[in-house]
């Protein structure tokens, strides 16, 4: 009589550390899976750090970090402004001269001051003074202490106003008391209140406010100004100075000549004095210090009487409405490239990935073709951001190789090879058919000569590369020079070792000592010809070499590439 | 420990470690499969996909308990997965009936294939809360909230599974009685 028994007992109990046999099948198939995600998983990722340069792109583009394009749009017209600006009494001007003149940075670091209340005045300086430079036609090598003499020229026009606020908050007050209509009426209560704080404010903060009120010409004007200084005055050694000059001495050349010009038949009382201001400072196109000079005397003479300009003048200005659309003459900030280039790879030290039975085997670099699209983003006139996405590879052969067949199975521990072909074992053919090898069957045949094919191992190493590299402008005209520097990410895509022996090739299978990601850094020289429009043609000899290629065992193999990249590329 | 080598090795996507942990667990994670799944071909199936989900979530093993109960976690989440989404389509009784009586058996000679079959043959859900209740012994709330139902229909379920395993083992008892 058998017992009876609680079912679940009866369960547990059968069940108890039961082991099944697994099917033999059932790995072969989870690694072939595995293998198959492992490849899957190289494309995604490049798809994901190339979605995240693009954004990175895309986000320069909308998001305006440092409102450089307020700053180009806020330059033109400041001139008609300039004249009524300068309500502060004429000793703080004098005084402020020689400050001016003896401390650039300080007082261009106290922008906030500058920003309250001398924005209008810097703007002729500026406007008057970047034309000048503008038509000199050398922007692009304007060197920091032409900025110097911009800038004082500029604070040399605010200096009335500036620093007489610098020295007094509450001649801040006291700006925005005197001029009222233009003050209140573009930044309504802002300028008043801000003022005695203003020496507390920072850059960003004046030029945001500055970046607020857009409403008139005016305001256009003096936000230029308070941008204009505030990035020359805080940064001294950025290339913001350059860009800032640069970026719109065309479009700030045009419409300052307007506004001036507007500006000095606008005048009433005063016109005289600020047609000198303006004629005293238009004509003076090569000597920017002279220019300062000039300046400086007429601010003397003319802070009084310019001081008094009527308000009318603002609103009539108030009165003009939006600018005209800058962009037309600005910095072509983005730049669109295809490239395709021969790829001369080769390897710093001897020594083979391979194996290191072909350490001392002769090595021949194909020449392989590389093909992309680069996207650049210009920084300033002289830096440009580039980031791409291109198609490499290196293809190389190990000469002289010697193949048997043996029992020893996969000899090269670097490759993975396909089943058939993991018996064979590799040497070493010397100059004259005396072989080395290190296996074992070698040196048990017979006659060796006739047991051996001889060859070439092809090693094909495919990557997707991803280059990040700054560009410095040497020489930018109609022809010009980069310098290039960077680094890129390369992810491995084609990776193929064959045999090539004696007519027939086999298939050696793929090296696993292959990294999926490795990086480069890359130099070169830029040489860009822009033959027509905003169409260039480029030509960059680069040199990368490739960091981290392998994962090990890479035999002291140090791969690098120089590739002669060449296209066309399309400025907007 | 070996093992946690192995499963160091099998973080980092090493395909020899990988091949090692499968060779080591397999026999006891194939058992799992076997009792959860309908039949022998689906259990390999399952066995697989649960394989490659381990190896996939490996990195979150914080080497805190038993790597052998961490997967059969994996492993049976898996095979829940499955019947999840087949479940709503099936039909069952789901008339909560009286709680258990205690459901005795004889104690007799079967083999291991066979409790696997009939096993097997039970309604999935029914199948799926016999195992968690009974080999795993998890409690009516937590298999309620695994499969998405309701407690009492938890219970009813492992009635039945009770009831038709019995009958199906007496059956056969009765037939080998018989059979004579």
């Amino acid at each position: 009589m058998s017992e009876k028994k609680n079912i679940d007992k009866f369960f547990q109990e059968q069940f108890r550390d039961f082991e099944a046999d697994v099917p033999e099948s059932a790995w072969p198939e989870i690694e072939r899976r595995l293998q198959k995600k492992k490849k899957r998983r190289v494309v995604p990722i490049w798809w994901r750090l190339g979605g995240v340069a693009a954004l990175l792109l895309i986000g320069l583009l909308v998001i305006d970090p440092m409102g450089w394009r307020d700053a180009k749009r806020d330059l033109p017209s400041e001139a008609p402004i300039v004249q009524r600006d300068t309500t502060q009494p004429v000793g703080s001007g004098s005084q402020d001269q020689h400050a001016v003149a003896d401390a650039d940075s300080t007082q261009l670091e106290s922008d906030e001051a500058i920003a309250n209340g001398g924005v209008h005045s810097p703007a002729s300086g500026s406007s008057n003074v970047e034309k000048n430079d503008a038509s000199n036609g050398g922007t692009s090598d304007r060197t920091k202490q032409d900025w110097k003499d911009i800038d004082r020229t500029k604070t040399n026009d605010a200096s009335a106003v500036a620093t007489a606020e610098r020295k007094n908050n509450s001649a801040n007050g006291a700006d925005g008391s005197t001029k009222p209509n233009l003050r209140n009426a573009n930044r309504p209560g802002a300028r008043t209140k801000q003022n005695p704080n203003a020496v507390g404010q920072t850059d960003d903060a004046i030029a945001q406010s500055a970046n607020n009120n857009r409403r008139t010409a005016g305001e256009r004007n003096r936000k230029k100004s308070v941008e204009n200084v505030s990035n020359v005055g805080t940064t001294d050694k950025s290339p913001n100075e350059e860009r800032v000059a640069q970026a719109n001495p065309s479009d700030r050349t045009k419409k300052k000549l307007d506004a001036t010009q507007s500006a000095t038949e606008k005048q009433n009382v005063d016109t005289g004095q600020t047609e000198s201001i303006g004629t005293n400072l238009l004509p003076k196109t090569d000597d920017k210090t002279a220019v300062a000079t000039q300046e400086k005397k007429d601010l003397t003479k003319d802070s009084t009487a310019v001081a008094e300009q009527p308000n009318p003048l603002d609103e009539l200005l108030q009165q003009k409405g939006a600018p005209k659309d800058p962009k037309s003459k600005s910095l072509k900030r983005w730049e669109i490239a295809s490239t395709v280039a021969p790829i001369y790879a080769g390897s710093t030290a001897g020594g083979s990935p391979i194996d290191t039975t072909f350490a001392g085997n002769s090595k021949s670099y194909d020449t392989q073709l590389s093909y992309g699209l680069a996207v650049e983003y210009a920084l300033s006139k002289k830096f440009k951001l580039r980031a791409g996405v291109n198609k490499v590879s290196m293809s190389y052969n190990t000469n002289d190789v010697a193949l048997y067949a043996t029992m020893d199975g996969n000899t090269l521990p670097n490759l993975d090879s396909p089943a058939p072909n993991n018996s064979l074992g590799f040497g070493k053919t010397a100059a004259r058919g005396v072989t080395t090898s290190r296996s074992a069957a070698v040196t048990e045949t017979g006659n060796l000569e006739t047991d051996k094919f001889q060859g070439r191992i092809n090693q094909k190493m495919g990557y997707i590369e991803v280059p990040l590299e700054l560009s410095y402008a040497v020489l930018d005209h109609k022809f010009g020079i980069d310098v290039i520097a960077g680094v890129s990410t390369l992810f491995l895509d084609d990776n193929r070792v064959m045999l090539y022996a004696d007519g027939f090739r086999t298939d050696l299978g793929k090296a696993n000592n292959l990294n999926a990601t490795h990086f480069s850094s890359n130099l070169g020289v830029g040489f860009r010809y822009a033959f027509w429009n905003s169409f260039e043609a480029n030509f960059q000899p680069t040199f990368k070499y490739q960091i981290n290629t392998f994962s090990g065992n890479d035999g002291n193999f140090k791969p690098f590439f120089f590739g002669l990249y060449s296209g066309l590329s399309f400025r907007f | 420990m070996i093992l946690d080598q192995i499963i160091r090795d099998c973080q980092r996507q090493d395909i020899k470690a990988q091949e090692q942990l499968f060779r080591l667990l397999s026999p006891k994670l194939f058992a799992v499969c076997l009792k959860y799944s309908r039949n022998y071909e689906e259990a390999q199936d399952n066995l697989q996909d649960g394989f490659m989900l381990i190896f996939e979530k490996i990195g979150q093993f914080a080497f805190a308990g038993s790597f052998e109960g961490w997967a059969k976690r994996v492993m049976i989440n898996n095979a829940l997965q499955v019947y999840r989404k087949e479940s709503h389509l099936k039909l069952l009784n789901e008339e909560v009936i009286a709680d258990e009586e205690v459901v005795e058996v004889e104690e007799i000679n079967v083999s291991m294939d066979h409790l696997l079959r009939l096993i097997q043959e039970l309604p999935d859900r029914y199948r799926l809360v016999f195992n968690l209740y009974v080999i795993e012994n998890y409690a009516h709330k937590d298999i309620a909230e695994m499969l998405d139902i309701s407690i009492g229909t938890s219970k009813s379920n492992l009635s039945r599974a009770r009831t038709i395993l019995k009958d199906k083992l007496e059956a056969r008892t009765y037939n080998t009685l018989t059979a004579r």
